[in-house]
Protein backbone atom coordinates (compact mmCIF):
# COMPACT_ATOMS: atom_id res chain seq x y z
CA UNK A 1 0.00 0.00 0.00
CA UNK A 2 1.44 3.13 -1.27
CA UNK A 3 1.62 6.65 0.70
CA UNK A 4 -0.26 9.72 0.59
CA UNK A 5 2.15 11.95 1.67
CA UNK A 6 5.66 10.07 1.52
CA UNK A 7 7.75 13.21 1.64
CA UNK A 8 5.80 13.99 5.23
CA UNK A 9 7.13 10.79 6.41
CA UNK A 10 10.59 11.44 5.09
CA UNK A 11 10.59 14.79 6.84
CA UNK A 12 9.01 13.72 10.09
CA UNK A 13 11.58 11.02 10.36
CA UNK A 14 14.77 13.23 9.46
CA UNK A 15 13.40 15.72 12.25
CA UNK A 16 13.20 12.60 14.68
CA UNK A 17 16.76 11.90 13.72
CA UNK A 18 18.19 15.22 14.64
CA UNK A 19 16.25 15.87 17.93
CA UNK A 20 17.72 11.90 19.16
CA UNK A 21 21.05 13.32 17.41
CA UNK A 22 20.85 16.67 19.72
CA UNK A 23 19.71 14.68 22.61
CA UNK A 24 22.48 12.46 22.71
CA UNK A 25 24.56 15.29 22.43
CA UNK A 26 23.72 16.90 25.60
CA UNK A 27 23.82 15.81 28.94
CA UNK A 28 20.57 14.60 30.77
CA UNK A 29 20.00 16.94 32.95
CA UNK A 30 20.92 19.98 30.86
CA UNK A 31 18.60 18.77 28.61
CA UNK A 32 15.51 21.41 27.97
CA UNK A 33 12.33 19.65 28.14
CA UNK A 34 11.66 18.73 24.58
CA UNK A 35 14.47 16.61 24.53
CA UNK A 36 13.70 14.36 27.82
CA UNK A 37 12.42 11.24 26.84
CA UNK A 38 10.72 9.10 29.20
CA UNK A 39 11.78 6.38 30.73
CA UNK A 40 11.17 2.74 28.16
CA UNK A 41 7.62 0.89 28.76
CA UNK A 42 8.68 -1.69 30.99
CA UNK A 43 10.89 -0.03 33.09
CA UNK A 44 10.97 1.13 36.61
CA UNK A 45 7.77 3.54 37.54
CA UNK A 46 5.99 4.28 34.39
CA UNK A 47 2.92 4.86 36.25
CA UNK A 48 0.80 7.59 36.96
CA UNK A 49 0.62 8.09 40.79
CA UNK A 50 -3.34 8.24 40.11
CA UNK A 51 -3.50 5.20 41.38
CA UNK A 52 -1.33 5.20 44.36
CA UNK A 53 -1.44 8.94 45.38
CA UNK A 54 0.44 10.25 49.06
CA UNK A 55 2.12 7.04 48.77
CA UNK A 56 5.60 7.04 46.65
CA UNK A 57 6.41 3.40 46.47
CA UNK A 58 9.42 1.95 44.54
CA UNK A 59 7.25 -0.29 41.93
CA UNK A 60 10.08 -2.03 40.35
CA UNK A 61 9.95 -3.81 43.38
CA UNK A 62 6.94 -4.47 43.48
CA UNK A 63 6.02 -4.70 39.45
CA UNK A 64 8.47 -7.64 39.98
CA UNK A 65 11.81 -6.69 38.08
CA UNK A 66 14.86 -7.42 39.33
CA UNK A 67 16.44 -4.00 40.57
CA UNK A 68 20.36 -3.53 39.72
CA UNK A 69 22.17 -0.95 41.10
CA UNK A 70 21.65 1.92 39.16
CA UNK A 71 17.76 0.97 39.74
CA UNK A 72 18.12 0.74 43.13
CA UNK A 73 19.79 4.03 43.44
CA UNK A 74 17.50 5.74 41.20
CA UNK A 75 14.56 4.22 43.16
CA UNK A 76 16.25 5.28 46.73
CA UNK A 77 17.09 8.96 44.94
CA UNK A 78 13.25 8.90 44.56
CA UNK A 79 12.25 8.24 47.60
CA UNK A 80 14.37 10.41 49.19
CA UNK A 81 13.11 13.32 47.10
CA UNK A 82 9.63 12.55 48.54
CA UNK A 83 11.11 12.18 52.31
CA UNK A 84 12.26 15.63 51.55
CA UNK A 85 9.12 16.48 49.86
CA UNK A 86 7.11 15.47 52.53
CA UNK A 87 9.14 17.32 55.44
CA UNK A 88 9.01 20.47 53.51
CA UNK A 89 5.09 20.54 53.02
CA UNK A 90 4.83 19.59 56.66
CA UNK A 91 7.06 22.67 57.28
CA UNK A 92 5.33 25.04 54.90
CA UNK A 93 1.74 24.52 56.12
CA UNK A 94 0.26 22.08 53.74
CA UNK A 95 -0.18 23.38 50.16
CA UNK A 96 0.43 26.84 48.45
CA UNK A 97 0.20 30.30 50.63
CA UNK A 98 0.51 33.58 49.50
CA UNK A 99 3.98 35.31 49.23
CA UNK A 100 5.40 31.63 48.22
CA UNK A 101 6.55 31.04 44.89
CA UNK A 102 3.78 29.97 42.90
CA UNK A 103 5.51 27.53 40.84
CA UNK A 104 7.84 25.92 43.69
CA UNK A 105 8.19 21.77 43.54
CA UNK A 106 8.63 19.94 45.53
CA UNK A 107 11.68 17.70 45.19
CA UNK A 108 11.47 18.22 41.38
CA UNK A 109 14.38 17.38 39.44
CA UNK A 110 16.04 20.03 37.58
CA UNK A 111 14.53 20.44 33.77
CA UNK A 112 11.92 17.90 34.53
CA UNK A 113 8.27 17.98 33.62
CA UNK A 114 5.26 17.47 35.34
CA UNK A 115 4.63 14.29 33.84
CA UNK A 116 8.07 13.22 34.11
CA UNK A 117 7.87 13.43 37.61
CA UNK A 118 4.61 11.88 38.24
CA UNK A 119 5.62 9.26 35.97
CA UNK A 120 8.59 9.03 38.90
CA UNK A 121 6.40 9.07 41.78
CA UNK A 122 7.03 13.04 42.23
CA UNK A 123 3.80 14.88 43.68
CA UNK A 124 5.10 18.30 42.59
CA UNK A 125 3.12 21.25 44.13
CA UNK A 126 0.85 22.66 41.63
CA UNK A 127 2.15 25.34 39.46
CA UNK A 128 0.49 28.75 39.10
CA UNK A 129 -1.37 27.97 41.96
CA UNK A 130 -1.20 32.02 42.86
CA UNK A 131 -1.95 32.70 39.44
CA UNK A 132 -5.31 35.41 40.08
CA UNK A 133 -8.00 34.58 37.04
CA UNK A 134 -10.92 36.32 36.91
CA UNK A 135 -13.94 34.14 37.91
CA UNK A 136 -16.37 33.58 35.06
CA UNK A 137 -20.54 34.73 35.36
CA UNK A 138 -19.12 37.26 38.20
CA UNK A 139 -17.09 39.72 39.52
CA UNK A 140 -13.75 39.33 41.12
CA UNK A 141 -11.00 36.75 41.17
CA UNK A 142 -9.73 33.45 42.52
CA UNK A 143 -7.03 31.40 41.89
CA UNK A 144 -6.08 27.66 43.32
CA UNK A 145 -4.64 28.49 46.66
CA UNK A 146 -8.29 29.82 47.63
CA UNK A 147 -8.94 26.08 47.78
CA UNK A 148 -6.52 24.48 49.56
CA UNK A 149 -7.32 21.91 51.94
CA UNK A 150 -10.00 20.44 48.81
CA UNK A 151 -9.29 17.79 46.40
CA UNK A 152 -9.13 20.28 42.94
CA UNK A 153 -9.84 18.61 39.92
CA UNK A 154 -8.62 21.11 37.55
CA UNK A 155 -10.11 20.82 33.91
CA UNK A 156 -8.58 23.76 31.57
CA UNK A 157 -11.43 23.30 28.25
CA UNK A 158 -12.84 26.24 25.95
CA UNK A 159 -15.85 26.56 24.28
CA UNK A 160 -15.16 26.07 20.75
CA UNK A 161 -13.37 22.46 21.33
CA UNK A 162 -15.39 19.55 20.66
CA UNK A 163 -13.83 17.20 22.82
CA UNK A 164 -14.31 19.59 25.92
CA UNK A 165 -18.16 19.29 25.21
CA UNK A 166 -18.05 15.52 24.97
CA UNK A 167 -16.27 15.35 28.88
CA UNK A 168 -18.49 17.51 30.52
CA UNK A 169 -21.19 15.10 31.17
CA UNK A 170 -18.72 13.34 33.14
CA UNK A 171 -17.48 16.41 34.76
CA UNK A 172 -20.54 17.20 35.37
CA UNK A 173 -22.05 14.11 37.04
CA UNK A 174 -18.62 13.81 39.19
CA UNK A 175 -18.79 17.29 40.84
CA UNK A 176 -22.65 16.46 41.93
CA UNK A 177 -20.74 13.52 43.35
CA UNK A 178 -17.97 15.09 45.29
CA UNK A 179 -19.05 18.36 45.95
CA UNK A 180 -19.67 17.45 49.90
CA UNK A 181 -16.92 15.87 50.17
CA UNK A 182 -14.20 18.67 50.44
CA UNK A 183 -13.73 18.22 46.71
CA UNK A 184 -14.56 19.99 43.42
CA UNK A 185 -14.07 20.45 39.88
CA UNK A 186 -13.31 23.60 38.76
CA UNK A 187 -13.22 24.65 35.27
CA UNK A 188 -10.37 26.82 33.52
CA UNK A 189 -11.49 27.99 30.40
CA UNK A 190 -8.45 28.50 27.84
CA UNK A 191 -8.39 31.39 25.36
CA UNK A 192 -12.52 32.01 25.57
CA UNK A 193 -14.57 34.90 25.50
CA UNK A 194 -16.46 35.53 28.45
CA UNK A 195 -19.82 35.52 26.32
CA UNK A 196 -18.69 31.61 24.52
CA UNK A 197 -17.30 30.35 27.77
CA UNK A 198 -20.87 31.32 29.56
CA UNK A 199 -22.77 30.11 26.92
CA UNK A 200 -20.61 26.67 27.21
CA UNK A 201 -21.42 26.94 30.80
CA UNK A 202 -25.52 27.65 30.51
CA UNK A 203 -25.79 24.94 27.86
CA UNK A 204 -24.35 21.80 29.80
CA UNK A 205 -25.49 23.25 33.21
CA UNK A 206 -22.29 23.16 34.58
CA UNK A 207 -22.39 23.67 38.33
CA UNK A 208 -18.53 24.12 39.08
CA UNK A 209 -16.75 26.87 39.71
CA UNK A 210 -15.22 28.50 36.22
CA UNK A 211 -12.67 31.07 35.92
CA UNK A 212 -10.97 32.34 32.80
CA UNK A 213 -7.28 32.04 31.81
CA UNK A 214 -7.12 35.04 29.76
CA UNK A 215 -3.63 35.13 28.42
CA UNK A 216 -3.22 30.81 28.69
CA UNK A 217 -1.07 31.68 31.63
CA UNK A 218 -1.73 29.13 33.80
CA UNK A 219 -2.66 26.33 31.09
CA UNK A 220 1.45 27.57 30.07
CA UNK A 221 2.54 26.73 33.49
CA UNK A 222 0.88 23.06 33.76
CA UNK A 223 2.33 22.38 30.26
CA UNK A 224 -0.56 22.14 28.21
CA UNK A 225 0.16 21.45 24.63
CA UNK A 226 -3.84 20.84 23.76
CA UNK A 227 -7.11 21.16 25.17
CA UNK A 228 -8.81 19.60 27.02
CA UNK A 229 -6.34 18.98 29.76
CA UNK A 230 -7.19 17.73 33.60
CA UNK A 231 -4.94 17.89 36.31
CA UNK A 232 -5.73 16.24 40.23
CA UNK A 233 -4.67 18.49 43.02
CA UNK A 234 -4.71 16.42 46.42
CA UNK A 235 -5.40 18.41 49.66
CA UNK A 236 -1.85 19.60 49.64
CA UNK A 237 -1.85 21.02 46.76
CA UNK A 238 0.23 18.72 44.97
CA UNK A 239 -0.72 16.91 41.67
CA UNK A 240 -1.41 13.52 41.72
CA UNK A 241 -2.36 12.92 37.91
CA UNK A 242 -2.48 14.16 34.69
CA UNK A 243 -4.55 13.68 31.41
CA UNK A 244 -3.41 15.45 28.46
CA UNK A 245 -6.46 14.51 26.67
CA UNK A 246 -9.72 14.10 26.87
CA UNK A 247 -11.00 12.41 30.24
CA UNK A 248 -12.91 8.63 30.78
CA UNK A 249 -15.00 8.18 33.59
CA UNK A 250 -12.86 5.69 34.76
CA UNK A 251 -9.63 7.61 34.55
CA UNK A 252 -11.19 10.24 36.30
CA UNK A 253 -13.10 7.92 39.44
CA UNK A 254 -9.40 6.45 39.76
CA UNK A 255 -7.64 9.41 40.03
CA UNK A 256 -10.68 10.71 43.11
CA UNK A 257 -10.77 7.11 44.45
CA UNK A 258 -6.88 6.93 45.14
CA UNK A 259 -7.15 10.35 47.42
CA UNK A 260 -9.73 8.48 49.38
CA UNK A 261 -12.81 10.27 47.17
CA UNK A 262 -14.93 7.33 46.00
CA UNK A 263 -17.27 8.00 43.57
CA UNK A 264 -20.26 5.73 42.49
CA UNK A 265 -18.41 5.72 38.92
CA UNK A 266 -16.92 2.30 40.93
CA UNK A 267 -19.97 1.48 42.20
CA UNK A 268 -21.93 -1.11 40.48
CA UNK A 269 -23.77 0.27 37.42
CA UNK A 270 -27.33 1.77 37.52
CA UNK A 271 -29.76 -0.87 36.13
CA UNK A 272 -31.17 0.34 33.68
CA UNK A 273 -34.99 0.69 33.85
CA UNK A 274 -37.29 -1.08 31.43
CA UNK A 275 -41.08 -2.15 31.46
CA UNK A 276 -40.61 -5.09 33.05
CA UNK A 277 -39.22 -4.29 35.96
CA UNK A 278 -41.20 -1.42 36.39
CA UNK A 279 -44.92 -3.38 36.28
CA UNK A 280 -44.62 -4.80 39.54
CA UNK A 281 -44.37 -1.94 41.27
CA UNK A 282 -47.17 -0.23 39.65
CA UNK A 283 -51.10 -0.35 39.69
CA UNK A 284 -53.65 -0.41 37.27
CA UNK A 285 -55.51 3.39 38.24
CA UNK A 286 -58.72 1.29 36.76
CA UNK A 287 -58.64 -1.86 38.80
CA UNK A 288 -56.30 -1.63 41.43
CA UNK A 289 -54.40 -4.47 39.94
CA UNK A 290 -50.57 -4.99 39.44
CA UNK A 291 -49.69 -4.03 36.41
CA UNK A 292 -48.20 -6.67 34.82
CA UNK A 293 -51.71 -9.05 35.65
CA UNK A 294 -53.84 -5.73 34.60
CA UNK A 295 -55.42 -5.83 31.17
CA UNK A 296 -57.68 -2.49 31.32
CA UNK A 297 -57.57 0.30 28.63
CA UNK A 298 -55.68 2.40 31.13
CA UNK A 299 -53.38 -0.33 32.21
CA UNK A 300 -52.36 -0.62 27.80
CA UNK A 301 -52.12 3.54 28.23
CA UNK A 302 -49.71 3.47 31.44
CA UNK A 303 -47.78 0.65 29.97
CA UNK A 304 -47.60 2.96 27.05
CA UNK A 305 -46.48 5.97 28.86
CA UNK A 306 -43.86 3.78 31.17
CA UNK A 307 -42.42 2.59 27.27
CA UNK A 308 -42.16 5.90 26.12
CA UNK A 309 -40.27 7.16 29.44
CA UNK A 310 -38.11 3.84 29.45
CA UNK A 311 -37.04 5.24 25.39
CA UNK A 312 -35.93 8.34 26.71
CA UNK A 313 -33.20 6.78 28.93
CA UNK A 314 -34.85 7.82 32.07
CA UNK A 315 -34.45 5.69 35.30
CA UNK A 316 -36.72 4.11 37.23
CA UNK A 317 -37.25 6.26 40.30
CA UNK A 318 -37.71 9.10 37.60
CA UNK A 319 -40.42 7.20 35.80
CA UNK A 320 -42.32 6.13 38.73
CA UNK A 321 -42.46 10.08 40.07
CA UNK A 322 -43.62 10.77 36.76
CA UNK A 323 -46.22 8.23 37.04
CA UNK A 324 -47.36 9.55 40.72
CA UNK A 325 -47.36 12.81 38.81
CA UNK A 326 -49.62 11.87 36.14
CA UNK A 327 -51.74 9.42 38.12
CA UNK A 328 -51.13 10.12 41.83
CA UNK A 329 -49.69 7.78 44.44
CA UNK A 330 -52.28 4.90 44.55
CA UNK A 331 -50.73 3.92 40.87
CA UNK A 332 -47.50 2.40 43.03
CA UNK A 333 -47.62 -0.72 44.46
CA UNK A 334 -45.30 0.25 47.22
CA UNK A 335 -47.75 3.27 47.67
CA UNK A 336 -50.21 1.30 48.64
CA UNK A 337 -48.73 -1.10 50.93
CA UNK A 338 -46.92 1.26 52.73
CA UNK A 339 -50.80 3.07 53.74
CA UNK A 340 -52.21 -0.17 54.21
CA UNK A 341 -53.56 -0.35 57.76
CA UNK A 342 -52.14 -3.11 59.99
CA UNK B 1 7.95 -7.98 -2.88
CA UNK B 2 5.94 -8.61 0.31
CA UNK B 3 6.32 -5.86 2.68
CA UNK B 4 7.27 -7.75 6.15
CA UNK B 5 4.37 -6.89 8.79
CA UNK B 6 5.37 -5.30 11.89
CA UNK B 7 3.68 -6.79 14.67
CA UNK B 8 4.33 -4.53 17.61
CA UNK B 9 1.89 -2.41 19.24
CA UNK B 10 0.89 1.43 18.45
CA UNK B 11 1.95 2.05 22.40
CA UNK B 12 5.39 0.76 21.97
CA UNK B 13 6.13 2.18 18.25
CA UNK B 14 5.40 5.20 20.13
CA UNK B 15 7.64 4.23 22.90
CA UNK B 16 10.28 3.70 20.48
CA UNK B 17 9.91 6.26 17.76
CA UNK B 18 11.36 9.21 19.97
CA UNK B 19 14.81 7.46 19.47
CA UNK B 20 13.84 5.35 16.45
CA UNK B 21 12.70 6.58 13.51
CA UNK B 22 11.92 3.39 11.64
CA UNK B 23 9.35 2.69 14.64
CA UNK B 24 8.12 5.85 13.87
CA UNK B 25 7.66 5.16 10.23
CA UNK B 26 5.67 1.84 10.79
CA UNK B 27 3.30 3.86 13.15
CA UNK B 28 3.19 6.51 10.70
CA UNK B 29 2.05 3.98 7.88
CA UNK B 30 -0.18 2.54 9.97
CA UNK B 31 -2.46 5.91 10.40
CA UNK B 32 -1.32 8.06 7.25
CA UNK B 33 -4.66 7.04 5.58
CA UNK B 34 -6.83 6.85 8.48
CA UNK B 35 -5.91 10.27 9.78
CA UNK B 36 -6.33 11.80 6.09
CA UNK B 37 -9.69 10.42 5.64
CA UNK B 38 -11.19 12.28 9.17
CA UNK B 39 -9.74 14.97 7.93
CA UNK B 40 -11.17 14.74 4.63
CA UNK B 41 -14.41 14.10 5.82
CA UNK B 42 -14.55 16.83 8.27
CA UNK B 43 -13.11 19.53 6.27
CA UNK B 44 -14.08 17.97 2.32
CA UNK B 45 -11.03 19.34 1.13
CA UNK B 46 -7.70 17.06 0.54
CA UNK B 47 -5.36 19.93 0.49
CA UNK B 48 -6.55 20.91 3.63
CA UNK B 49 -6.33 17.53 4.82
CA UNK B 50 -3.16 16.73 3.95
CA UNK B 51 -1.94 20.26 5.10
CA UNK B 52 -3.72 19.53 9.45
CA UNK B 53 -2.39 16.00 8.74
CA UNK B 54 1.53 16.73 8.59
CA UNK B 55 1.25 19.02 11.54
CA UNK B 56 -0.68 16.35 13.10
CA UNK B 57 2.19 14.01 12.83
CA UNK B 58 4.54 16.73 13.48
CA UNK B 59 2.87 16.94 17.21
CA UNK B 60 3.44 13.33 17.67
CA UNK B 61 7.05 13.95 17.01
CA UNK B 62 6.82 16.91 19.47
CA UNK B 63 4.80 15.04 21.95
CA UNK B 64 6.16 11.54 22.54
CA UNK B 65 7.56 11.93 25.76
CA UNK B 66 3.82 13.14 26.63
CA UNK B 67 2.12 9.26 25.65
CA UNK B 68 1.71 7.58 28.05
CA UNK B 69 0.44 3.78 27.04
CA UNK B 70 -1.00 3.25 30.53
CA UNK B 71 -3.46 6.22 30.47
CA UNK B 72 -4.91 5.13 26.96
CA UNK B 73 -3.91 3.84 23.31
CA UNK B 74 -2.22 4.70 20.70
CA UNK B 75 -4.60 5.21 18.45
CA UNK B 76 -6.89 7.15 20.87
CA UNK B 77 -4.44 9.67 21.62
CA UNK B 78 -3.54 10.20 18.08
CA UNK B 79 -6.91 10.87 17.35
CA UNK B 80 -7.09 13.59 20.46
CA UNK B 81 -4.24 15.40 18.94
CA UNK B 82 -5.80 15.35 15.30
CA UNK B 83 -9.40 16.87 17.12
CA UNK B 84 -7.53 19.21 18.78
CA UNK B 85 -5.49 20.72 15.80
CA UNK B 86 -8.61 20.77 13.59
CA UNK B 87 -10.24 22.53 16.73
CA UNK B 88 -7.56 25.00 17.12
CA UNK B 89 -7.19 25.54 13.16
CA UNK B 90 -11.17 26.30 13.10
CA UNK B 91 -11.07 28.48 15.55
CA UNK B 92 -8.07 30.91 14.04
CA UNK B 93 -9.26 30.50 10.81
CA UNK B 94 -6.12 28.81 9.10
CA UNK B 95 -4.23 25.54 9.31
CA UNK B 96 -1.96 25.50 12.72
CA UNK B 97 1.57 24.91 12.20
CA UNK B 98 3.47 25.93 15.44
CA UNK B 99 4.88 22.09 15.66
CA UNK B 100 6.06 22.07 12.43
CA UNK B 101 7.77 25.33 13.06
CA UNK B 102 8.83 23.90 16.07
CA UNK B 103 10.58 20.74 14.30
CA UNK B 104 11.96 23.02 11.23
CA UNK B 105 9.43 21.42 8.76
CA UNK B 106 9.49 22.74 5.13
CA UNK B 107 6.15 23.57 3.56
CA UNK B 108 4.67 20.08 2.28
CA UNK B 109 4.29 20.57 -2.11
CA UNK B 110 1.60 18.82 -2.96
CA UNK B 111 0.87 18.03 -6.88
CA UNK B 112 -2.62 18.29 -8.16
CA UNK B 113 -2.73 14.18 -8.46
CA UNK B 114 -1.60 14.08 -5.33
CA UNK B 115 -4.87 15.77 -3.63
CA UNK B 116 -7.05 14.15 -6.37
CA UNK B 117 -6.03 10.68 -4.81
CA UNK B 118 -6.44 11.72 -1.06
CA UNK B 119 -9.81 12.84 -2.04
CA UNK B 120 -10.97 9.92 -4.16
CA UNK B 121 -9.80 7.40 -2.52
CA UNK B 122 -10.78 8.83 1.53
CA UNK B 123 -13.86 9.81 -0.11
CA UNK B 124 -15.55 7.05 2.31
CA UNK B 125 -13.43 8.16 5.38
CA UNK B 126 -16.50 7.92 7.62
CA UNK B 127 -16.04 4.06 7.54
CA UNK B 128 -12.23 4.77 8.16
CA UNK B 129 -13.11 6.58 11.17
CA UNK B 130 -15.99 4.21 12.74
CA UNK B 131 -13.43 1.31 12.54
CA UNK B 132 -11.89 2.71 15.60
CA UNK B 133 -15.23 2.02 17.49
CA UNK B 134 -14.84 -1.53 16.53
CA UNK B 135 -13.77 -3.97 19.05
CA UNK B 136 -9.78 -4.33 19.35
CA UNK B 137 -9.38 -7.55 17.41
CA UNK B 138 -12.20 -6.71 14.67
CA UNK B 139 -10.42 -3.30 13.91
CA UNK B 140 -6.97 -5.09 13.52
CA UNK B 141 -8.38 -7.52 11.56
CA UNK B 142 -10.66 -5.42 9.03
CA UNK B 143 -7.64 -2.66 9.15
CA UNK B 144 -5.13 -5.47 8.11
CA UNK B 145 -7.43 -6.38 5.24
CA UNK B 146 -8.76 -3.39 3.78
CA UNK B 147 -7.00 -0.79 4.78
CA UNK B 148 -3.31 -2.53 4.64
CA UNK B 149 -4.44 -4.86 1.85
CA UNK B 150 -3.14 -8.19 2.96
CA UNK B 151 -3.59 -11.64 2.42
CA UNK B 152 -5.88 -13.68 5.11
CA UNK B 153 -2.39 -15.62 5.67
CA UNK B 154 -0.37 -12.39 6.84
CA UNK B 155 -3.45 -11.32 8.91
CA UNK B 156 -3.53 -15.00 10.67
CA UNK B 157 0.42 -14.43 11.32
CA UNK B 158 -0.07 -10.65 12.22
CA UNK B 159 -3.23 -11.27 14.52
CA UNK B 160 -1.51 -15.06 15.61
CA UNK B 161 -4.74 -16.47 15.17
CA UNK B 162 -6.10 -19.21 12.49
CA UNK B 163 -7.33 -17.95 8.94
CA UNK B 164 -10.62 -18.93 9.38
CA UNK B 165 -10.83 -16.77 12.57
CA UNK B 166 -9.43 -14.07 10.70
CA UNK B 167 -11.64 -14.59 8.27
CA UNK B 168 -14.26 -14.35 11.01
CA UNK B 169 -13.26 -11.48 12.65
CA UNK B 170 -13.30 -9.42 9.34
CA UNK B 171 -16.18 -10.36 8.51
CA UNK B 172 -18.07 -9.47 11.61
CA UNK B 173 -16.06 -6.22 11.63
CA UNK B 174 -17.17 -5.41 8.04
CA UNK B 175 -21.03 -5.96 9.51
CA UNK B 176 -20.70 -4.08 12.46
CA UNK B 177 -19.19 -0.91 10.46
CA UNK B 178 -22.02 -1.42 8.20
CA UNK B 179 -24.57 -1.10 11.64
CA UNK B 180 -22.34 1.96 12.60
CA UNK B 181 -22.72 3.51 9.08
CA UNK B 182 -26.44 2.70 9.33
CA UNK B 183 -27.10 4.46 12.74
CA UNK B 184 -24.59 7.49 11.78
CA UNK B 185 -26.79 8.82 8.33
Amino acid sequence: MSLFLPELERQLREAIRQRSTQAAAVPRRERPRWLQRRAPVGAIALRSRSEEPNHVSVPAVRAGVRVTWGRAATVLAAVSAVMVALVAIALLGHGPRRGTSATRTVGRPPGRSLDAQLAHGVHPLAPAALLKMPILGRTGTEDLADLRGKVVVVNVFASWCAPCAAEEPVLEQTQKQIVGRDATILGVTYLDTAPDAERFVTAHRITYPVLRDVGGDFARAYGASGIPETYVINRQGQVTAIRRYEITRGWLANALAALAIATPARAAPKQRASLTNIEPDVMCVACHQPLERAHTPPAVAERRYISSLVAKGETKAQIENALVRQYGPAVLAKSRTTHRPR
Amino acid sequence: MMMAVDRRSDEALLARAGADDAAFAVFYRRYERLVLAFFVRSVGDGALAADLTAEVFAEVVVSLDRFDAQLGSGSGWLFGIARNVLARSRERGQVEDRARRRLGLPQLALADQTIERIEASLADGRALELLERLPAAQRAAVRARVVEELEYEEIARELRCSQSVARKRVSRGLKSLRSLLKEDQ
